[in-house]
């Protein structure tokens, strides 16, 4: 590790050990007694019920005072783990929310989290940094999920605000907001009375930068359309392109003398830049090479293709092609390409 | 029967490296702060065994990391005593930019790799202990700790300073 990364993760730990305030032991040994208490209480109502049943129970909650410490568990013992126990329904509402923040790997987040709806949940402290941010909320169950994000552990500075509507397979309610510096944030979410305490929720908070789209149904097929348009005997299999996002794609051939062949098909414009450039060592394209020509398409449900004139290619270069849709296009457009001696 | 008197001195010595660990790797300070309490509070009921472990405070590290993976985390909203006592907190600064930015990157890593980072830089575990703890081979770890450094030097702007 680089001695500035050790570094910064040195700080980072005794900056964040100093804002450390542990609660105590005497709130352990609160807690504990309660605990105790409660665990007492059902002993009782358990011990009733096995001798009015004829059962017997075995107590291993004291094992002999002489017998050697057991080897340390690799999980909590759940003997005195008197959490209520969520019901079967709970349960699931609580995996669903879960499984409704989808995979990190495909949607990086910057923090994310779930629980039980209440009627009054804050959680005070996420740090962020100074960016553009989507907070997305998914609420499993029934009712009304009220949501306030406020930058700072303290005051009143309001970043979004909003609603979401709780349901079996639920939508998120998304809240862009502006980190305005390096702080921490507050999130605050009130239950109404159908959701609190039986929904389920669960919340992330995503980089506006680091968003990535899905491609449409509609997007997709449009690009098998569109590459339908640049089929042709003997000639090899068009690449297909989705317009969730501008897309750059990098063609290595050999030296030699090529035409680009490009294709949209689906609403609003798409536009074409084809250059040439570099073989990097990575097996991408150099993107600060000639550019070998331009051009807009509307694309139509009719498709609209074009051929860019013969690119006499270097050794060790390629074609970088890049596409960039219009709004209208966005997401719903499809294009393809192909590379072919001429 | 009352327990060990050193359960306060293991309190005092290790709350706040524990929830620094788990704040490292969850980036929320209060997830953090729950789960090491509740670590704490299971230890306590059990003091006259666990006092008795050779490494007391590596049974009490597990088991908060134990609940932060578990349904415990999820459950607990509802529950959260530190939401109870959010009025009594003490006043701090907001975090530095420079923490945020470690944090951030943190984030950044997959699962495993990010607790590895923890354990090691946060906690100071050998590459041994965290093998032995994570059930892998040392050279896994050892994997796992230059994919991470990689990613955080690239994340944090200091990959340019790797020794040659």
């Amino acid at each position: 590790m680089t001695d500035r990364t050790e570094l910064l993760l040195a700080e980072a730990r005794t900056q964040a050990m100093r804002e450390v305030f542990p609660p105590g032991t005497d709130q352990v040994r609160r807690t504990v007694r309660r605990r105790q208490g409660i665990a007492a209480g059902l002993g009782v109502v358990l011990a009733i019920a096995a001798i009015t049943s004829g059962i017997a129970l075995v107590n291993d909650r004291h094992p002999a005072t002489n017998a050697p410490p057991a080897a340390p568990s690799s999980g909590p013992s759940e003997n005195l783990d008197v959490f209520p126990t969520p019901d079967p329904t709970a349960e699931a509402r609580i995996s669903a929310a879960d499984d409704a923040l989808g995979d990190p790997d495909k949607q990086p987040w910057v923090v994310a989290t779930s629980g039980v709806v209440t009627a009054d949940y804050e959680n005070a402290a996420m740090d962020l940094a100074a960016d553009d941010y989507q907070f997305y909320l998914y609420c499993v169950g029934e009712g009304t999920v009220d949501i306030v994000l406020k930058d700072g552990q303290y005051g009143d500075k309001k970043m979004a605000a909003g609603t979401a509507t709780c349901s079996d397979n639920p939508e998120p309610a998304i809240l862009p907001f502006t980190q305005p510096a390096a702080n921490r944030s507050r999130v605050f979410l009130s239950g109404d009375a159908r959701a609190a305490e039986k929904a389920s929720f669960s919340f992330k908070i995503v980089r506006t930068s680091e968003i990535v789209t899905e491609a449409s149904q509609e997007s997709r097929t449009n690009a098998t359309a569109a590459a339908g348009l640049l089929d042709g005997s003997g000639l090899p299999e068009p690449a297909k392109m989705t317009t969730e996002q501008d897309k750059t794609a990098d063609v290595t051939k050999p030296a030699g003398n090529y035409r680009v062949l490009v294709s949209c098909y689906g609403p609003g414009k798409v536009s074409f830049l084809v250059r040439t450039g570099k073989t990097l060592r990575d097996g991408t394209v150099a993107t600060n090479g000639p550019t070998e020509g331009t051009i807009t398409h509307e694309c139509t449900g009719e498709g609209q293709f074009s051929s860019f004139a013969s690119v006499t290619l270097a050794a060790g270069s390629g074609f970088s092609i890049t596409a960039q849709a219009d709004s209208a296009a966005r997401n719903k457009a499809g294009w393809a390409y192909l590379v072919i001696p001429g | 029967m009352a327990p060990p008197a050193n359960f306060d001195q293991l309190y005092a010595a290790h709350y706040g490296d524990l929830t620094v660990q788990l704040y490292m790797y969850f980036g929320d300070r209060q997830e953090a702060h729950d789960v090491v309490q509740e670590a704490f509070c299971r230890a306590y009921a059990r003091w006259r065994t666990v006092s008795r472990y050779e490494d007391p405070v590596g049974w009490i590290r597990r088991v908060a990391w134990n609940l932060a993976l578990s349904k415990w985390r999820r459950t607990r909203t509802a529950l959260s005593f530190l939401s109870r006592q959010r009025r009594t907190e003490v006043r701090i600064e907001g975090p530095g930019p420079e923490r945020v930015a470690v944090i951030a990157a943190l984030a950044t890593l997959p699962e495993q790799q990010r607790r590895v980072v923890v354990l090691r830089y946060m906690a100071d575990l050998t590459v041994p202990e965290i093998a032995a703890r994570e059930g892998v081979a040392e050279g896994t770890v050892k994997s796992w700790l230059h994919r991470s450094r990689t990613a955080l030097a690239a994340h944090l702007g200091t990959a340019e300073e790797t020794p040659s």
